[in-house]
């Protein structure tokens, strides 16, 4: 059974509606940028960012834009309410004329008007009659005891509860889908429905284990008989790549999110309800650049950029997918990813750069973007993180080839001031990714060269006293055990109020068998 | 006091061991007694002789061990209790039911913190170790105490908390974190190295370490802050300014910081050479090249060290696989099983 592409409903529990079934976005802070922040990007496009969604992706997203960016709320807010207006989601759709009412004080948008009340009313009753008559025709499959459309009657139950933005009632009825499903391609089919409202939800944990379901699914039987076997196989197998890089990201662990993203392929690409290409190749470069990539920068470059229209997070993650694997990733993964950057050729232009050491260009780019790019739901929270990412990357790629760097130059391309830049190294330094020392006095950095031999004698001098610590350690063990195990019998008559006595639990066997009790003895 | 140290003098061993239980319990109200009134001085000598008289050979642990110990801190005079910490005792003097294993932690515990307060950290953090590792299913005051000071000494001598053996009961380990939050917390400051962050932590929870009697040791912490704080730089510059030195580390001017450096050159904890007209200092890598003779002997003497360890270790195998307790738990009453029988040569 097709997915049904306009019920289906995205709720993002980062927003401040009043949806009961918000879901309190636990990623909040931290390292992350604060959740209330405003950004007004420059050049911003929101119809075409619009509409690269549907459904309630398009509603939350757009209200996202309308909460940060206050010279596009209104517009925003806009075309969030005619989006609503189609489904039968009058929670949100009273909110979002809420909020429109708020910014604009027009009494058109007012929550009194009666023509609202109306409409909300009549939709309402809609939702209703839509609910009896899936719920009389599930309770006659039921009693027919057929199924397949008993699976059928649940799955459109979780459709129109989706519809109608109950997202729990449709996890619900989705779940209960589960026992009536007969074959693999039901299975899967499941696992997407799940997927779908558990991204509602916010509930990444269940994302992944639904993927991995799937997944084993669809490998343990290639799908036998399928009307449309090769297109609608690879566009689920997208799809759940898609979903299960989201929960990842959101889970940060930006590698594997990127990996799942690679795998997505363009042209499959179809899940506008869950993500939308925007340019995210930003993540790609938070992948750690295995030292050969300079050679392969060209074709990695591409793909990684491919992403931008379609899958916002999947280009970032492409790249940063292939920044990770250190054999240069396989061909297949770089055309499809080459697809997805033509689509934002900013972003294209930022990876090409960045494979090309041209550092300045590169940042400065992303930095212009990183407001417009704050206005994506998933991504915001990260953004800053991942920035830092690439940022490191570009620092380390341009330090590795030097035995010399002169500081200077390096906050020059860097577009940094040098006190900065020396507090970034050093913290570099210290972590453990750059090997090399400061010369403060010269504003030089030198590559530093460990000495093998007396780092060698050194550990060993270490080694020897810590052996010697345990060894004493270890035998006074021993002893105070042994001793302590020599316990009389006549103790445990002795009832002792808050002291320890030592007892012995069986013949002394190893040493760990003596117990201290604090409290009163066991027999 | 009079009565006492006639007492101490007279009493023979015959006498004691009548009626151990009394006999320790005197000298452990004795003890209170004198704490309370702080006559502590005499009750250390008083004590010792008790101690020596009672035991049966040096290498003998008693229960008025901890009471010593516990007196001298309180007089603060800390060097008659140092030969009975040097000892390496090998038996428990645990006839009659006298023998309460709290004394035993009591002792590595008072011990640990003597060594603490002579700044032999590392013997210190042995002695706290052992107390730690006591096999037990219950918490008691006494350990988290040990506990808490473990931190702070191991974060003063290694600039970060080191892991507890693996045979420590694993209810130290879950107990611990909710029971010193506010210690795992200073340690996990102090690991960032950051001056400013840790004396406020310090001082936030200054009241905490009042009442556990730990005021002396984190205001230790408060100095050595600093030298790791300035260690951490070395790591990462080769030559800093005096200025961005006192910068770094919080410290309220260059010439505090170049104080700080020459001291620390002076005690080894550093290689660096000051250049005052310039107002840098160079931080260059240890010179040692482990290439000179005495470098040599200092090895020799390190393995042999290891070796008989590690002998004194083999040793204590081999006895506990000897026992015949042990033997017949591993056995498990198994005489069927021959070849194992035969090999155990038990007959």
């Amino acid at each position: 059974m097709p997915l049904p592409r306009d019920v289906q409903q995205v709720h993002y529990g980062t927003m401040d509606s009043v949806e009961p079934m918000q879901v309190d976005d636990p990623e909040s802070g931290g390292a992350a940028p604060p959740s209330d922040f405003t950004v007004e990007p420059p050049n911003f496009d929101l119809e075409g960012y619009a509409n690269g969604y549907e459904g309630l992706a398009k509603v939350r997203r757009l209200m996202f834009v309308a909460k940060h960016c206050p010279s596009l709320q209104l517009d925003a807010l806009r075309r969030a309410l005619r989006t609503i207006e189609l489904t039968h989601n009058m929670a949100l759709y009273t909110e979002v004329r809420r909020r429109l009412f708020q910014a604009t004080g027009d009494a058109k948008y007012s929550l009194d008007q009666e023509e609202c009340t109306t409409f909300i009313l009549g939709t309402n009753k809609k939702a209703a009659i839509t609910l009896e008559r899936l719920d009389a025709d599930l309770k006659n499959y039921r009693h027919n005891s057929i199924k397949e459309s008993i699976r059928r009657g649940y799955d459109a139950l979780g459709d129109h509860h989706l519809d109608c933005g109950d997202i729990n009632n449709a996890l619900k009825m989705y779940t209960r889908a589960r026992d009536h499903c007969t074959s693999n391609k039901h299975v899967v089919q499941l696992c997407l429905n799940i997927i779908k409202v558990s991204v509602h939800l916010r509930n990444w944990q269940q994302v992944l284990n639904y993927y991995n379901k799937a997944e084993a699914t669809m490998t343990v039987s290639p799908q036998p008989g399928i009307p449309a076997p090769a297109p609608t196989n690879t566009e689920v197998c997208c799809r759940l790549k898609c979903s299960a890089g989201l929960a990842e990201l959101e889970n940060r662990k930006y590698k594997n999110a990127a990996r799942l993203f690679l795998q997505a392929q363009f042209d499959d690409c179809k899940c506008p309800d869950l993500l939308s290409p925007t340019r995210w190749p930003c993540m790609e470069h938070c992948v750690p650049w295995p030292p050969s990539t300079a050679k392969t920068s060209t074709p990695e470059s591409l793909p990684a950029a491919a992403a931008s229209k379609r899958c916002p997070p999947l280009a970032l993650f492409l790249l940063r997918a292939i920044c990770s694997s250190s054999p240069p990733p396989r061909p297949c993964f770089f055309s499809s990813f080459k697809q997805f950057l033509e689509l934002d050729p900013q972003l294209r232009d930022v990876v090409m750069q960045f494979h090309q050491s041209s550092y300045t260009s590169c940042l400065r780019t992303l930095e212009e973007m990183r407001s417009s790019l704050m206005l994506d739901m998933y991504l915001s929270q990260h953004l800053h993180t991942l920035l830092t990412m690439i940022r490191n990357k570009a620092l380390i790629q341009y330090f590795s080839p030097f035995s010399s760097v002169d500081l200077h130059r390096m906050a020059a391309a860097f577009n940094t001031t040098v006190p900065s830049l020396e507090d970034e190294l050093t913290q570099l330094i210290l972590d453990g990714q750059i090997s090399a020392r400061i010369d403060s006095n010269a504003k030089v950095m030198y590559a530093r060269h460990v000495d093998q031999r007396s780092a060698v004698f050194q550990k060993v001098l270490e080694v020897g006293e810590a052996y010697q610590l345990r060894t004493k350690l270890i035998s006074l063990q021993f002893l105070k055990q042994a001793l302590l195990i020599r316990s009389l019998l006549q103790k445990y008559d002795i009832k002792v109020k808050d002291s320890k006595e030592q007892e012995e639990t069986s013949d002394s066997n190893a040493p760990s068998e003596a117990v201290v009790k604090r409290s009163r003895p066991r027999f | 006091m009079e009565q006492m140290r006639s007492f101490t003098q007279g009493f023979t061993r015959d006498q004691v061991t009548q009626n151990p239980i009394s006999f320790c319990n005197l000298f452990h109200q004795l003890t209170d007694v004198m704490c309370k009134r702080k006559q502590t001085i005499e009750g250390v000598v008083i004590l010792r002789t008790a101690i020596r008289r009672y035991q049966t050979c040096p290498a003998c642990l008693t229960a008025i061990h901890s009471d010593l110990l516990q007196v001298c801190l309180m007089a603060k005079c800390l060097k008659p209790a140092l030969p009975f910490l040097e000892q390496e005792y090998s038996e428990l003097l645990t006839d009659g039911g006298q023998f309460d294993a709290r004394y035993v932690l009591l002792f590595y515990y008072y011990g640990g913190m003597v060594y603490a307060c002579l700044h032999k950290y590392l013997r210190a953090l042995l002695f706290l170790t052992v107390c730690l590792t006591t096999p037990t299913v219950a918490i008691s005051a006494i350990m988290v105490a040990a506990y808490k000071k473990f931190v702070l000494v191991s974060l003063l001598k290694f600039g970060k908390v080191i892991t507890l053996p693996k045979y420590c009961s694993h209810i130290v380990d879950r107990m611990m974190k909710p029971l010193c939050g506010s210690y795992n917390e200073l340690a996990k400051t102090y690991a960032g190295r950051k001056v400013g962050p840790v004396h406020e932590l310090i001082a936030k929870y200054s009241e905490v370490f009042q009442n556990d009697g730990n005021l002396g040791l984190v205001h230790r912490l408060r100095e050595t802050v600093y030298r790791h704080a300035m260690q951490r730089l070395t790591q990462t510059f080769m030559t800093l300014s005096l200025a961005d030195v006192s910068s770094r580390i919080n410290l309220s001017s260059a010439q505090e910081a170049e104080l700080y450096i020459r001291n620390m050159i002076e005690q080894e904890e550093v290689h660096a050479s000051l250049d005052q007209t310039a107002g840098m200092v160079s931080f260059s890598e240890s010179p040692e090249a482990y290439d000179s003779h005495d470098m040599a002997t200092y090895l020799q003497s390190q393995l042999q060290r290891c070796m008989a360890l590690e002998k004194k270790l083999r040793a204590l195998d081999e006895q506990m696989a000897l026992d015949p307790r042990y033997i017949t738990k591993t056995m498990g009453g198994g005489f069927d099983d021959d070849p194992i029988f035969h090999e155990e040569g038990v007959m």
